[in-house]
């Protein structure tokens, strides 16, 4: 399924049972301010989305649902039980078709039907609802009347208008009222409807005041009416349809309409509706104006002009009022009551009418559907998380355990139970751990996917044609790493299409096909994912990154000189190194590579560089599969315990003293033929000088490409850990990424290697 | 041609885009007894059409504002709007 559809469905699976709760409260509480907005802002995002895809009849079932709750929501129309039932029904016709959405693709065969007759069903809610509350008759009150045929025109339009017999329609058109925004003018798309006869604007009540009022804001209407058909206008207001209702206006007086039988049993219902609301308010002049407004507006949708211009002649407020829309009632009754006439008419509404027989509600399917994926919120996958890991922490105090019962006579036993039990949380609290890691896990072409948008326009920007490739798009990683992913890879990208791409010419004078390729790959290698970020310009030139590097003193010449062309080449990933001569309003000055390193090495994850001049650069960035948990290789710096993460560890040796060497102050080992320069944590840390010994301890570890050994006093076992961040004063204590708690209770300092580097070099 | 405000009339262009809408907007916040002066004014975008419908101010034309098809300046008169009119120079 394509994977907006995909998403649609989704969220309004999940919209529809945020709306059926709130209309269940609402049921309950017909007050409930809060859950009626609720339920029509739920409704009116479904209407919303579901105008991204061709399913007219989806739309025009929720678009009538929202036009009600809109009502119920001005104190128009009051909410009942049967206009909740009629909105249950909405949203589980709604739920079914979102199933046929998500098996086929499509909305069922029926759907037109059905979401023909639910619209009507809550249209016709629309028209009771209004008469129900006498506070909104006031803005029914009929306009003065002149002949009865006008019952259906716009406000302050002529009668005129329906003098001749022709086919007139009335557009009703109301902006959303971020139009202004799609850079569309309602007043122009009005001013050219075609053959148009009379407009005139919708005004609302009250309108804004000058101080409040945003002039961006559409606010207002318009009424229109012209003497185009309805393909006509449909073609003209195809762009703005989900904001138009379009009605035909009736013909000449003679003329006569049909009504479906379903019609003419609402009409039915509503005259009676109207004689009960005369019972029960009998006295009220508002309660006979709104009668009058109701049988005029039937009188008017059935061809009876002899009823409307009855009406036209009626005073409210007259002695005779109650008496009269009683004899009304009946006689409208009594025409409702009569076989239709054999003459017919097109439907007075133009909006689809289908032949078939109108279906019943009750044909929309129900069958249950398995659940077979449920949302849950990320903060609570994070709390399991969190505990999975402080199991994984807490089981660590077993091995401690088991020790201290060794030193208890006749504890072998008890040793042997501990470490079996310990061998059992272990294994469960591992499976428990890459159980909740496989929940967190997204695909990585989440983000990826994003760059498209980014490649077109800066091709665009730049004149340069470019290829976007992407491989891998499928691989997993924590949901929170593919997030930290997104920052830095804009600025790759970015990169790699300012400074790495070069322009069509350029690229054809180096025998270069003219379109650049940006290949971004993604994969999983053990506990990493690894992104590269590669393209085929014009790669970086070695020279002048070393150049730039002695100039801005980045590093000395004699350093310079050890490094081999790979390991200059990271040098740009150093801060204050920029090769660029002009600063482009695209990346700056090179956007700082350091800048996207250190975003990287933050997660805890690396970054590297290869680049071959005139073929291209690859940038790898490798990021822990997950970043609550993490594997350290525990080392014991005078007394103190210290963690360094597993996937920097090279190797540990433990070297004599003949194989230490000196070159000016550095010491460096010789290992395998590897020039590896030390780095003391003793004098790093200030600790006191500890005697010389024979054999020296080194963990060699590797960062950014570059293998450096740190001298400890001990090595001890790995450990899976919590890193937390150092907080308050020590927060801007260099050289440690945080601390975790080890299971004997003592605290275990995880050291930032790149920090422990950059302090030992600078 | 742009919008011209002067101290206690604007004069709209021959097509008042929704461009103007925000100068218009402040100037008639701050104009008491403002006038607008329509004769140049032959159509205009919606967002000026609310905003002199909100607003009010005493419209200047050169011709009575009569119900026009193509046009929407009647509109105005038909809401209310007071207007002056003024000889044609």
């Amino acid at each position: 399924m394509n994977e907006l559809l995909e998403q649609f469905v989704n969220e309004s699976r999940d919209l529809i049972e945020e709306a059926s709760r709130a209309l269940l409260s609402l049921e309950q509480a017909p007050q409930d301010r809060e859950a009626l907005g609720a339920l029509f802002r739920c409704v009116h995002t479904i209407k919303g989305a579901s105008g991204l895809f061709e399913i007219r009849p989806f739309t025009m079932a929720v678009h009538a649902g929202e036009d009600l709750l809109d009502a119920v929501r001005a104190g128009d129309v009051r909410f009942t039980p049967a206009l909740a039932d009629l909105l249950l029904d909405l949203l589980d016709a709604v739920a079914d078709w979102l199933n046929a959405l998500e098996t086929s693709g499509e909305l069922p065969d029926r759907s037109d039907a059905t979401a023909e007759a639910l619209a009507e069903a809550l249209q016709s809610q629309l028209a009771v609802g209004h008469t129900d509350i006498s506070d909104a008759v006031t803005e029914t009150r009929p306009q003065k009347v002149e002949a009865g045929l006008q019952a259906d025109l716009p406000p302050g339009a002529p009668a005129s208008l329906l003098a001749a017999a022709e086919n007139l329609s009335r557009v009703t058109y109301q902006p959303d009222r971020t139009a202004f925004y799609s850079g569309s003018d309602p007043l122009r798309t009005v001013l050219t409807t075609p053959d148009l006869r009379w407009f005139g604007p919708r005004i609302p009540d009250p309108l804004p005041s000058l101080e409040t009022f945003d002039p961006f804001e559409a606010v207002l209407g318009f009424d229109i009416v012209t003497g185009a058909d309805q393909a006509a206008l449909e073609t003209h207001f195809l762009y703005v349809e989900d904001q138009v209702t379009i009605a035909a206006l009736p013909g000449a007086p003679g003329d006569h309409c049909t009504l479906s039988d379903e019609q003419r049993n609402a009409a039915r219902a509503l005259v009676d509706s109207q004689r009960r609301l005369l019972q029960a308010n009998a006295a009220t002049t508002s309660c006979h104006d709104a009668v009058a407004t109701v049988l005029r507006r039937i009188a008017g949708a059935m061809g009876m002009p002899d009823v409307s211009t009855r009406i036209a002649a009626f005073e409210s407020d007259g002695p005779q009022a109650h008496a009269f829309l009683n004899d009304l009632i009946d006689a409208m009754a009594d025409r409702l009551d009569q076989p239709p006439p054999l003459e017919t008419r097109p439907e007075p509404s133009i909006s689809p009418a289908d032949d078939a027989p109108a279906p019943e509600l009750a044909e929309v399917s129900s069958a249950p559907r398995k659940a077979t994926a449920i949302r849950v919120d990320a903060e609570r996958i994070d709390q399991l998380m969190n505990l999975a890991g402080e199991l994984i922490v807490a089981k660590n105090a077993l091995p401690f355990l088991a020790r201290r019962a060794e030193e208890i006579s006749g504890g072998r036993a008890l040793v042997r139970e501990i470490k079996a039990q310990h061998d059992a949380i272990n294994r469960i609290a591992e499976e428990l751990q890459s159980a909740v890691k496989t929940i967190r896990m997204v695909p990585v072409g989440s983000v990826l996917g994003r760059f498209n948008r980014l490649v077109r326009d800066l091709s665009r920007k730049l004149s340069k044609r470019i290829t976007l490739e992407i491989i891998g798009e499928d691989t997993e990683a924590d949901k929170a790493v593919v997030e930290e992913l997104a920052d830095p890879m804009v600025h790759l990208i970015r990169n790699a299409i300012d400074h790495g791409l070069e322009t069509p010419e350029e690229r054809r004078n180096a025998g270069k096909s003219e379109v650049g390729l940006i290949r971004l790959t993604a994969r999983q290698q053990e506990d990493s994912v690894v992104i590269e970020v590669a393209d085929d310009g014009r790669g970086i030139d070695i020279d002048r990154v070393k150049a730039k590097a002695l100039e801005k003193g980045v590093i000395d010449a004699d350093a310079l000189a050890r490094l081999s062309d790979d390991q200059a080449l990271q040098l740009i990933l150093t801060p204050g190194l920029s090769t660029r001569e002009e600063i482009s309003d695209l990346s700056g000055r090179g956007v700082g590579m350091d800048v996207v390193a250190s975003m990287v090495r933050r997660v805890g994850g690396q970054i590297g560089l290869q680049s071959t001049p005139g073929q291209g650069t690859t940038v790898r960035i490798s990021l822990p599969l997950s970043m609550a948990v993490q594997r350290l290789m525990m080392v014991e710096v005078d007394g103190g315990l210290y963690g360094v993460a597993v996937e920097a560890v090279v190797e540990s040796q433990r070297l004599p003293r003949s194989m230490i060497h000196r070159h000016r102050n550095d010491e460096i080992a010789q290992l395998r033929g590897r020039i590896i320069p030390l780095l003391r944590l003793h004098e790093l840390f200030g600790a006191a000088k500890s005697e010389p010994k024979d054999e020296i301890n080194i963990l060699v570890v590797e960062q950014d490409g570059t293998e450096v050994g740190l001298v400890v006093d001990r090595f001890h076992a790995g450990v899976d850990v919590i890193v937390k961040p150092m907080e308050g004063i020590l927060a801007g204590a260099g050289c440690y990424s945080g601390t975790a708690l080890l299971g004997d209770g003592s605290v275990l300092l995880a050291l930032d290697l790149q920090e422990v580097l950059s302090c030992r070099w600078n | 041609m742009s919008l011209e405000l002067t101290k206690g009339r604007a004069i709209l262009p021959g097509y008042s885009d929704i461009n103007i809408v925000d100068d218009l907007l402040t100037w008639l916040r701050t104009t008491p007894d403002a006038e607008v002066d329509l004769t140049r004014c032959s159509s205009a975008h919606m967002a000026v059409f609310q905003l002199l419908l909100i607003a009010r101010p005493r419209l200047v034309t050169t011709a009575t504002l009569e119900f026009e098809r193509s046009d929407w300046r009647h509109l105005l008169a038909r809401a209310g709007l007071p207007i002056a009119l003024e000889e044609r120079t």
